[in-house]
């Protein structure tokens, strides 16, 4: 899997949201916390689905938590 | 020294002893004894070890806190390593057995080949039961792991393409005279061992994929 086109900053989401674990933003997704792991160090990239469960989890917008590379 | 109720409270020397179990319930069916009259007492004894270390090693793991390996590693990556050692052994099995396939499934050894196989879809279907146990309510697989998943099914395709059309040309090229091997049961035999191929690289190639994003992190 190389590197993906998004950005995202799902690892300042769980800092503000009180150091959440990956264990449990997974969790709240749906997800393995291995996805989230890899999905952090951007070598995945989510599906609508799973960008706007990861948003929902932290009750923000998508676009705060994930944006295209060349913006 | 006193150890709880192995039913209830894990303890790794029940855990150890469970393996150990089970570990001689499969030599006895593996490598039994020689003799016709202590072979079928091996086999009878064998198999009943492998069921009660089977178990007891099961619920021992059942009660076992998660260890390292369960949080770095994903569930579908840990089954495929277990369906890549299972599906090797069942070919380990098939190859070593290769003569029998040859001559056919009805002598007395197909019989024991037929316990080996046994024993080992029993010790799978403990452990695989036992897996399910233990992750009762995690996530088995997302998106990733059905992508992933996807790919490696593509590359055992692949080599099942590759093993039956080598089969193909094989047979389909060759003057009758050099085919005097190639009798419905060999043929079977080689099409079971490319089934097996398939697998084993589909799982394979799993292990791959999560080894290379691991190492990429």
């Amino acid at each position: 899997m190389t590197g993906t086109p998004l950005a995202n900053e799902i690892r300042r989401w769980r800092f503000e949201r009180g150091e959440m674990t990956q264990e449990a933003l997974a969790q709240a997704c749906g997800v393995t916390r291995q996805t989230i792991i890899a999905l952090e160090a951007g070598k995945y990239s989510p599906s609508l689905e799973l960008a706007f469960r990861i948003a929902r989890a932290f009750g923000v917008g998508v676009e705060e938590v994930f944006r295209w590379k060349t913006e | 020294m006193t150890f709880a109720n192995p039913l209830k409270s894990s303890h790794p020397l029940w855990l150890i002893f469970g393996i150990l179990v089970l570990t001689a319930g499969l030599w006895l069916v593996f490598w039994p004894p020689s003799d016709k009259v202590a072979l079928g007492l091996a086999y009878g004894l064998g198999g009943s070890l492998v069921g009660w270390g089977s178990a007891l090693a099961a619920i021992q793991l059942v009660l076992w806190r998660k260890t390292g390996i369960e949080r770095m590693t994903a569930p579908a990556e840990v089954n495929a390593w277990l369906m890549l050692l299972f599906v090797g052994t069942i070919t380990a099995v098939s190859l070593a057995n290769s003569s029998l396939l040859v001559t056919g499934l009805s002598s007395r050894d197909a019989v024991h080949l037929a316990y080996k196989l046994g024993a080992l879809v029993l010790f799978f279907v403990v452990l695989t039961h036992l897996l399910r146990v233990r992750r009762e309510g995690a996530v088995l697989e997302d998106e990733r792991d059905a992508q992933i998943r996807s790919r490696a099914v593509g590359w055992g395709r692949g080599a099942l393409i590759f093993c039956v059309f080598g089969l193909m040309v094989m047979l389909g090229l060759s003057a009758p005279e050099k085919l005097e091997w190639a009798t419905p049961v060999v043929i079977a035999s080689q099409l079971w061992l490319a089934l097996l191929c398939g697998w084993l690289v589909e799982y394979a190639a799993v292990i791959v994929q999560y080894w290379r994003d691991r190492s990429r992190l």
